[in-house]
Formats: structure tokens, C-alpha cells, sequence
């Protein structure tokens, strides 16, 4: 064989982007087999990953955002889990706002954040009452709206949650059971007014024993 | 390999518990990605156990012998091999034992023009050249150290014609065979790729068996597969075609070193054969091993 095998591989790699450097015969239905079978795989897993986000959308909006992520080289990944956080990333700022799909977006994202913080998490020691606190650093909160006839979706296969109102509000902290939950009124206004902490002492502590704030340094 | 084990099937989280605590399985094949989150902890990637989906693994299926079966090796790139699966094997030998080890030869990661690692999408099989088969080899060895059981490597299934190769290599059938006798690695013989690649290509599987390390070969996969555009796919979307059953048959009596077969199927084709019609698979599977095994059954 002439050519090392880094190179074999690059080419075949600048192949798949389109370019003519292909060490296949390109046009040979070996290989155009293989790119159809290839943009199935990445179509599947990008569907796969991002399932619950499509689902909230018109099919034919839908099906052009996997189109247009696939375009630009998405569904590649061997990981589900990052190929999940990569096109939510790509989708975020295509959805429609307000939106179902944009709240089972963010809540997703959100979720990722929390289980990325629950790695490492323990509670902090209670501080004077008076200390400064900010919003954690793997927390979220995120608001969804529902019609009369649209149910809630749960992030991750979890538990349903039930919404009260056309518009509800969901914590997502590395210390709280399953990693969200539905936010108070209480707590809703608290995170919004972060970092002003003119709160009950009970519900910081709380809130600080559940990752949702944390201490600045 | 450890001794005879016999019929064994993966762990499908989609499937009732009944199949894996009857007497319908020896053992079975954890692909462990399937347990595990990437996630980037410190600026690298690691396998991050999803603890609620290995214990349900493990309480459904802790019963059995294990083996490993991994994805995301990429044991093939020539820039290296995926690193965090290492780690994950590791960890998870202490953890839940497994009796050995397999994963894919082929590569599925290469650089991209600015010298970063980037994903091919699929699976890609590997030149058959002297250099392929060294870096493999010394990997194979490498990981078998390491993980301390037997390591596997599955013959791949693909459509690309004209691959390049050395003379003295020749095919896939010799690249296999040169890593096998260069690092002391087994080979799991996965015949539904065997039969989709003799399909494609026009040769006799037959004439290939007889070519490949029958003596190495620790664990055999079968499956099922469609047509699509002129060719025959490795889908895993169904029940095992007669030939592959053929197959299984003649290399049984071949394999000395056998410890089982796996059938193999997608979750998402799951329900087109049913509870049923899967343990139909496992027991065609089972009277054909039992026929070359009767004693490693009995026991």
C-alpha cells in the first residue's frame, strides 16, 4: 500500500465532508452505499437523541431542523450523551419562542447541567445567616408553558411532573431527588431577585443544602 | 477462554426479566457505553456510570457469566485509540467481573484538517496493510495486559471495494489472522458479517472460514439483516437467515477454543420478534451448540 494509514483514514474522513480526496473510488455503489447508510445511522441518532424536543414540534419543522443539523455534520458522534448536548446547542436558538419545544429544550440542558454537577456534589456547611449567595453553578430554572390540552413532558424519562398553571417553573440542582423538581412561587421569585437575598433563613438553607444557590467562593 | 459456556444474548433493558432468570441463557453481553454518560470531567471525556441503569443491569442480569462487548474503542485510528473506554473496563472488572473482553476491528475516529479527533459517523474497516496489523496488535496486547482477560476482535462487516493492502496481507481474512498471531488476541467471529461480506463481495464464506484462526476464536456472534439498494445489511433487525444458522453449525465442530454464541439484535427491532420469538433464536442457537457441547450443556 502506498500512503500510511493516517493518511487513509484523513482521506476517507475529507470524503465524508465532501471532498474529492476520497481512497475509495467515490462513485463506486460500494461507497455511495456506505454514505447512505452512514446519513441514515446519524439521522437515527440525531432523532434518538434529541426525541423528546422533536416531538414538540410540526413534523415538517422537525424533520428540516435534523436536515439542517445534518448538513453541518451532526449526528457523528459515538456518545449519545454528547451528541444529545450538541444538538440541543444547535436547536436552542432555531426553536420558536415562547415554545413546548424551547421549555423541553432548556429543561434538557438544564438536566444535563445537574447531572454533571451531582458528580462531585455534597452540601455545604451552613454559613452566618447574612452571607452572601448566588445562583449554583449546575442550576437551573426553567419555565415551561402548557395549553389547556398539552401535557408536561419530564426531561428525562423521570417522573411526570403536573403543572398548576399555564405557566409553571422547574428547579434543577445537582442535590435534589432525580435533579429537578417544580419551584415554588417563593422559590421562583427568590432565583429571579439572585443576588439580593432577602429570603426566609429555611428556604436558603434549603436551597443551599439542595445545590439550587450556593456561596460565592 | 473459560470453559464452554454456551448460548448467551445481551442485556436489553427493553426485555421482561423472565428471559434472563429462566434456563434460556449461560451468560450474558454487556456493551457497557450503553451504562454509562460521556461526560467532560476536568477538560477530558470519561465513562460516567449511569448507577441507576447498572444496577438495574445488574440486578436483572448479575446471575449470569459476563462478558464485555464494547462499541467506542476505535481500536483502528491511527492517531489512537479512544482512551476513556480503558478506564470504564477497568473500573468495571472491579466492580461487576467480566470473563473477557471484545470490541470491533475497525476505526470510527480520525483527525480532521485542523489535527482534532473527529467522529466518521460509522464504522470504517481498516486497510488491510502490515501496518494496520501492527498498531493493532500491539494494542490488543497492550489491552489484554490491562484488562486481564481474554480481548477479542470482531471481523467488521462493510460495502467499500478495492480497500488498499499489502500483498502479504492480502484481505480482511489475513489482517485478522496477522493481528491474532502478532499480539496473542482472540478473534470473535461474528458470522452474520462474515455471510453480509461474502453477499457483497462474492466470495464463499465457506472458502473464508478455512482461512481464518478457527483455534483462536473465543466467541461467535449471528444475527439477522435486510436488503437495501443492492446490498445485504448487517441490520440486527430480525431473525437469523438459514445460511448463518449453516455456518454456526459447521464452524462449531471447528472452534476448540469456543466458549459461547451470542445472538445479537437492535432494541429498536425488539418488538418485531417479540419475547418469543427471541428465545425461539436462543433455542435454535442453543440445539446447535448442545450439539457439538453435550457435555458442557449437561453440566
Amino acid at each position: 500500500m502506498s500512503g500510511t494509514l493516517a493518511a487513509f483514514q484523513a482521506g476517507i474522513g475529507r470524503a465524508l465532508l465532501g471532498e474529492a480526496s476520497c481512497p475509495i473510488d467515490p462513485a463506486s455503489p460500494g461507497f455511495r452505499f456506505t454514505l447512505s447508510v452512514r446519513r441514515s445511522w446519524c439521522k437515527g441518532r440525531s432523532i434518538m437523541a434529541a426525541r423528546a424536543v422533536l416531538e414538540a414540534l410540526p413534523d415538517e419543522e422537525s424533520q428540516r431542523l435534523v436536515s439542517e443539523y445534518l448538513e453541518q455534520g451532526g449526528g457523528s458522534e459515538v456518545s449519545l450523551a454528547i451528541e444529545n448536548e450538541r444538538f440541543l446547542q444547535f436547536l436552542l436558538p432555531r426553536l420558536p419562542d415562547p415554545s413546548m419545544a424551547l421549555s423541553i429544550c432548556r429543561m434538557n440542558q438544564a438536566l444535563n447541567l445537574a447531572r454533571r454537577g451531582a458528580m462531585n456534589f455534597s452540601p455545604p456547611e451552613l454559613r452566618n445567616p447574612d452571607a452572601p449567595v448566588v445562583r449554583g453553578q449546575y442550576a437551573s430554572l426553567v419555565w415551561y408553558r402548557t395549553g389547556p390540552h398539552e401535557a408536561p413532558m419530564p426531561p428525562a424519562g423521570e417522573k411526570s411532573l403536573s403543572a398548576e398553571s399555564p405557566e409553571s417553573a422547574v428547579l434543577f440542582a445537582p442535590g435534589l431527588p432525580n435533579l429537578f423538581r417544580l419551584a415554588s412561587q417563593a422559590e421562583a421569585g427568590f432565583w429571579r431577585a439572585l443576588p439580593a437575598i432577602d429570603a426566609p433563613r429555611g428556604l436558603i438553607a434549603s436551597l443551599l443544602r439542595d445545590g439550587v444557590i450556593e456561596y460565592p467562593d | 477462554m473459560p470453559a464452554p459456556l454456551g448460548v448467551g444474548f445481551g442485556c436489553h433493558p427493553g426485555l421482561p426479566d423472565a428471559i434472563y432468570m429462566s434456563d434460556l441463557l449461560d451468560f450474558v453481553e454487556v456493551t457497557p457505553e450503553v451504562f454509562h454518560r460521556e461526560q467532560r470531567v476536568q477538560g477530558r471525556f470519561e465513562f460516567v456510570p449511569d448507577r441507576k441503569a447498572l444496577d438495574i443491569a445488574r440486578r436483572r442480569c448479575g446471575n449470569l457469566p459476563m462478558a464485555m462487548h464494547g462499541v467506542s474503542l476505535s481500536i483502528g485510528s491511527a492517531h489512537g485509540m479512544y482512551e476513556p473506554c480503558l478506564s470504564m473496563l477497568e473500573r468495571l472488572q472491579g466492580e461487576w467481573p467480566f470473563a473477557w473482553y471484545s470490541e470491533h476491528l475497525h476505526f470510527q475516529t480520525t483527525l480532521d484538517a485542523q489535527g482534532q479527533p473527529a467522529n466518521t459517523g460509522i464504522p470504517f474497516p481498516l486497510p488491510p496493510t502490515n501496518e494496520a496489523a501492527a498498531l493493532v496488535a500491539e494494542r490488543a496486547a497492550t489491552i489484554q495486559r490491562l484488562v486481564g482477560v481474554p480481548f477479542l476482535l470482531e471481523n467488521p462487516v462493510h460495502y467499500l471495494p478495492d480497500l488498499p493492502s499489502d500483498p502479504d496481507i492480502g484481505d480482511e481474512f489475513g489482517l485478522m489472522a496477522s493481528i491474532v498471531a502478532r499480539s496473542g488476541c482472540g478473534q470473535l467471529l461474528d458470522l452474520h458479517n462474515l455471510y453480509c461480506n461474502a453477499t457483497n463481495f462474492g466470495f464463499h464464506p465457506l472458502a473464508a472460514l478455512d482461512r481464518i484462526r478457527l483455534d483462536r476464536v473465543g466467541e461467535i456472534h449471528v444475527a439477522g439483516g435486510s436488503w437495501r439498494d443492492g446490498f445485504y445489511m448487517d441490520a440486527h433487525d430480525g431473525a437469523v437467515p438459514e445460511p448463518v444458522w449453516d455456518l454456526l453449525d459447521h464452524t462449531l465442530s471447528r472452534a476448540p477454543w469456543i466458549t459461547g454464541v451470542v445472538f445479537e439484535i437492535l432494541d429498536e427491532y425488539l418488538p418485531r420478534l417479540g419475547a418469543d420469538g427471541i428465545a425461539r433464536q436462543i433455542e435454535r442457537a442453543r440445539g446447535i451448540w448442545q450439539h457439538h457441547h453435550p457435555i458442557a450443556m449437561a453440566a
